[in-house]
């Protein structure tokens, strides 16, 4: 890579924006007056700069894959957004001070988003078993009624909240603390990592640290089930990852797909899925053999490192090659330069290893290769994000004391006694068909989610003429931006405006800046679009109606805004002034050693876990019970199908899925140009098809009589779904991959092309521990048709 | 003549993330439907038996602006013209009678057809608009020439643009080597993966007009 220049050195590519904001920098509160370009103006709000007859320039913070980067809107004279642009320096949107910033697909998308004539453009509510149009008001009081009613004859405690990616900021305080919903399925877990992200925190790495790598110092990168080319969490990653590269640092890929990630990779190493427990393990045996671990940090900061070397010492890289299908020169090869890099080293992972029961004990195995090597919060390694601190607008702005009157009341979701949660107590959104049909449930909110393409898609969405949960409840309230099957099933749809339409706010916290703390929002960039509302005004709107409105006193979001940003002397107004973003603060690393000399990992614990013996021994003895084998506290291989599902000869092949760089939780897919843009990915932009795909190896397909863009069937035990296949080298064969998922039945997809692959998922098949639903499935694949 | 104008493209840095090819959609307008004045192409190698070789290499191709462009000589009505001031190759969609014969001569796939039937391509974002840029004033005499939207996009950092004689400062010897053999404005990085992307093409001879 010598000789190439990294993002950092294309300086020639920043214009005057971006290095007035590089001054601007040194005195936050500095004014950039005169800095716009010079044949823009700025626009104060969104409806200021309408129909003035110049063009404008706004801003905005995209939220399509909820990492607020920033971005310049081009406003024309009549106040219509015309293009959107990346902001430089921006700490999402850019590689760090001075590097120019853009905006991925999904972002360039909000354009065709704010204006698409497919969105739900009106409220709309059910009488008489039918959706109808209602005005605003009519939405309003329907819903409190309703919501009234509902807690009268069921109480609160039968309603579930599901929260999504919502932008109000209010919505569980509306439905948690106001109406008294105890019921609240959160996010990760169980429907992003949890297998993972349970694991990791128990261990004390932090559930979402290990996605997290300080690539301006790093070494050596593990990206492992994870493709941060394309499912990057801001683009800071993906461009800090590719300096890292051209800087000389080795990045391997190990994922049964060849990713994004792994075109730019050292080394590719196609695992055979749910194996990566025994990589984990033999890099482990490697890196002790040869001395290459952290001796201080283990004898100093470390729980159970013995049982580990002894479970390491029997995967040897021969063992291991024999079970992941790679070479054991490979892992020796790797493990070393992992280990010598470290703790200039790190590992990158999210829902490759953290969406199967089998993932969970594998997730271990990986963990305990960042205590082994002593990366934890170190330069170059696992790097634990500081993050500014908002104020609790509730306490700034509101003279009323929010109660909580979910208190005392169970919650069907955690309670242990209730027998629907996980083993470590977390919320099962698999069990909620079966709460619906025993009682325990009887209605929902949604907001910004849709738990039908998470799993038991079937349970929820009915078929053969069975009535699915949806059908089943008394009331189902959804805010939401486009029709699907779920909203359709709605008793009230309240539409919500998108990212354009609404002021947006947002600390960090990961990003590109590794030493410093930021802060990013904007005001709305154009008016709400037909009759829509911000979801902060939803949940006004509705906690008014409900008799709540004492507790809801801000005139707009952005006096809500403001009360956050009191905490750090700034307004929203301030942050539009300095291009959405301020810098607030320097932090160091080793943030788990304090000051006394002790430490405080994750956990809340002062070692970090190898062994999950102080807290686990009695889970995993019951695990042991059900999975019919011995399953310890201490990192361990357990082969696919000890506790997940197990290919058959009916069922030879493995299912997983993906996300891909166009779409992200399904936020876009009734979307054109992204849909355009996924089928030229896979070179299949001619067939009149815009669904998601299947990819599975040319020696499967061969098998199988299957060729690229044939329409095939995927089915499992428990169901089946119907997609074009892509045919390609580029997958280990045995694995198929549906790429993104959440397409097909219940999607926002408007024809429903494609799969929606949890319609194979039974309810029961999750990851026990997690309660993350299990995406790792037993399937065949048939040809239904050819070229569609 | 003035300098030529082109891109700069090095795969390794692309992401095949297609933010170029939507960009250009939003700033020329132009709805989705197959027409693509910039689209990423992936190109693998090997199979998987040998999986420590096997490769696909990201290419994001438009419009090569050629030094002396097939579709212009084909044009039957003259309505395609590589202009002398800055080289950009761009059509009158006035003259354009949508006879296709371009897209037929185009060994790059960059004529497209719009509803109307008339030809419409990278213009390197002259102007916005399908059949803007005919007639601009030249790239190197705009006070403040647009940054075409494919550029100012790109996550990766893999595209750039500009008169070719600043393209080619920030080349490596091999770009540089290949595009004087090559009779495209484009400027293209040799891969790391092995496979050679973009093949110079016997499309006319290369002008050496300052680039």
């Amino acid at each position: 890579m010598s000789g190439r220049e990294s993002n950092a050195d294309r300086g020639s590519n920043l214009t005057r924006r971006s290095l007035l904001k590089t001054t601007a920098a040194a005195g936050v509160a500095a004014s950039t007056a005169g800095c716009s370009m010079p044949t823009l103006t700025q626009s104060s709000s969104a409806s200021s700069s309408a129909g003035n007859g110049e063009t404008t320039t706004a801003y905005g913070n995209c939220w399509q894959c909820h990492k607020l980067c920033g971005m310049e809107v081009t406003l024309n004279g009549d106040g219509k957004a015309e293009e959107l642009h990346g902001i430089d320096g921006h700490p999402r949107g850019s590689a760090g001070e001075g590097t120019k910033g853009t905006l991925c697909p999904k972002g360039l998308s909000q354009l065709e988003k704010a204006y698409s004539p497919k969105r739900i453009k009106q409220p709309h509510i059910r009488e008489d078993g039918e959706l109808r149009k209602a005005d605003w008001d009519e939405a309003f009081e329907y819903a409190a009624k309703r919501l009234q009613d509902f807690d009268d004859e069921y109480g609160a405690e039968s309603f579930v909240e599901f929260h999504g990616w919502g932008t109000a900021g209010t919505f569980s305080t509306l439905f948690g603390n106001l109406y008294g919903c105890p019921n609240h399925v959160p996010h990760p877990t169980p429907t992003c990592f949890g297998s993972m992200a349970v694991t990791g925190t128990l261990m004390g790495l932090g559930g979402g640290n290990i996605r997290w790598i300080d690539y301006p110092n790093t070494e050596y990168v593990l990206v492992w089930g994870r493709d941060p080319l394309e499912t990057f969490a801001g683009q800071w990653e993906a461009k800090q990852l590719l300096d890292a590269r051209d800087r000389g640092a080795t990045i391997v890929t190990i994922d049964p797909v060849y990713t994004e990630t792994a075109k730019k990779s050292d080394y590719w190493l196609p695992i055979e899925p749910r194996t990566d427990g025994a990589l984990a393990l033999a890099m482990a045996n490697v890196i002790i053999e040869k001395g290459l671990h952290d001796e201080e940090f283990i004898g100093q900061y470390t729980h159970g490192f013995e049982a580990y070397r002894d479970a390491a010492a029997e995967m040897t890289p021969e063992k291991a090659a024999d079970v992941t299908g790679l070479d054991a020169e490979t892992i020796r090869e790797v493990a070393t330069g992992f280990g010598e890099a470290a703790p200039s080293a790190g590992i990158t992972s999210w829902t490759g290893l953290g969406q199967s029961a089998d993932h969970q004990k594998a997730s271990q195995n990986v963990v305990a290769l960042t205590g082994l090597v002593g990366n934890i919060d170190r330069p170059g390694g696992q790097r634990w994000y500081g993050s500014s601190k908002l104020a609790n607008p509730f306490e700034v702005g509101c003279e009323y004391d929010v109660p909580n009157n979910a208190e005392g009341k169970q919650c069907h979701l955690t309670d242990k006694q209730a027998g629907y949660a996980s083993m470590t107590g977390k919320p099962v959104q698999n069990n909620v068909p079966k709460m619906v049909d025993n009682g325990d449930i009887r209605g929902m909110v949604y907001y910004y989610r849709n738990p039908v393409t998470d799993g038991a898609a079937k349970e929820w969405l009915g078929t053969d003429g069975q009535d699915g949960a949806l059908d089943k409840m008394d009331l189902v309230i959804g805010i939401d931006a486009f029709w699907s099957e779920t909203a359709r099933k709605a008793d009230v749809v309240f539409p919500e405006s998108s990212q354009l339409e609404k002021p947006m706010l947002g600390a960090g916290g990961f990003g590109a800046y590794n030493t410093q703390a930021w802060v990013t929002g904007s005001k709305a960039a154009i008016d709400p679009q037909w009759n829509t509302k911000s979801g902060f005004d939803i949940v006004k709107g509705l906690g008014e109606a409900m008799g709540y409105g004492k507790y809801f006193p801000w005139e707009s979001k952005e006096e809500y805004i403001d009360d956050k940003l009191s905490a750090l002397d700034l307004t929203l107004e301030d942050l539009e002034e300095e291009d959405t973003y301020v810098l607030t603060g320097e932090y160091g690393y080793e943030k788990w050693k304090k000051g006394d000399g002790s430490a405080k990992f994750a956990q809340g614990a002062g070692e970090f876990w190898f062994d999950l013996d102080k807290k686990l021994d009695k889970l995993y003895a019951g695990l042991s019970e059900k999975a019919g084998t011995e399953i310890r506290t201490e990192p361990q291989y357990l082969p696919p199908g000890t506790l997940g599902d197990s290919l058959t000869d009916e069922y030879p092949l493995e299912m997983l899925d993906t996300r891909t760089v166009e779409f992200s939780h399904g936020g876009d897919q009734a979307l054109a140009a992204p849909l355009e843009q996924l089928a030229e990915s896979y070179d299949l932009e001619h067939e009149d098809y815009r669904g998601n795909y299947l990819v599975i190896n040319t020696r499967d397909g061969d098998e199988r009589g299957i060729d690229h863009g044939d329409m095939v069937e995927i089915e499992g035990k428990h169901g089946s779904a119907e997609l074009m296949a892509a045919v390609t080298e580029g997958i280990r064969p045995g694995a198929v991959s549906v790429e993104p998922y959440g397409f097909g039945r219940g999607s926002i997809q408007p024809d429903e092309d494609g799969a929606n692959n949890m319609l194979l998922n039974p309810p029961g098949r999750i990851d026990p521990v997690s309660g993350q639903i299990d995406r790792h499935l037993a399937v065949e694949v048939r040809k239904t048709g050819g070229d569609a | 003549m003035g300098e030529q104008w082109g891109f700069y493209f090095d795969p390794d840095d692309c992401m095949g993330c297609n933010a170029c090819a939507i960009a250009c959609k939003n700033r020329h307008d132009v709805d989705e439907g197959h027409v693509d004045w910039r689209r990423v192409d992936t190109v693998p190698s090997g199979s998987f038996d040998d999986y420590q070789n096997y490769e696909e290499t990201n290419v994001s191709m438009s419009c090569m602006h050629c030094a002396d462009p097939p579709c212009e000589k084909v044009c039957p009505t003259d309505a395609i013209q590589k202009r002398e001031s800055d080289g950009i190759v761009t059509v009158n969609q006035d003259a354009c009678i949508g006879c296709g014969y371009c897209e037929w001569a185009c060994p790059y796939g960059a004529p497209q057809y719009g509803d109307d039937g008339l030809m419409q391509k990278c213009n390197l974002c002259l102007d916005k608009g399908p059949g803007s840029g005919h007639g601009a004033t030249s790239k190197n005499e705009q006070d403040e020439p647009l940054e075409p939207a494919c550029v100012d996009e790109c996550v990766g950092g893999a595209l750039d643009a500009g008169p070719v004689g600043e393209l080619l400062d920030k080349a490596s010897e091999e770009a540089a080597e290949r595009f004087a053999n090559n009779p495209t404005s484009v400027i293209v990085e040799p891969s790391s993966e092995k496979t050679s992307a973009i093949a110079p093409m016997d499309v006319g001879t290369k002008a050496t007009d300052g680039g």
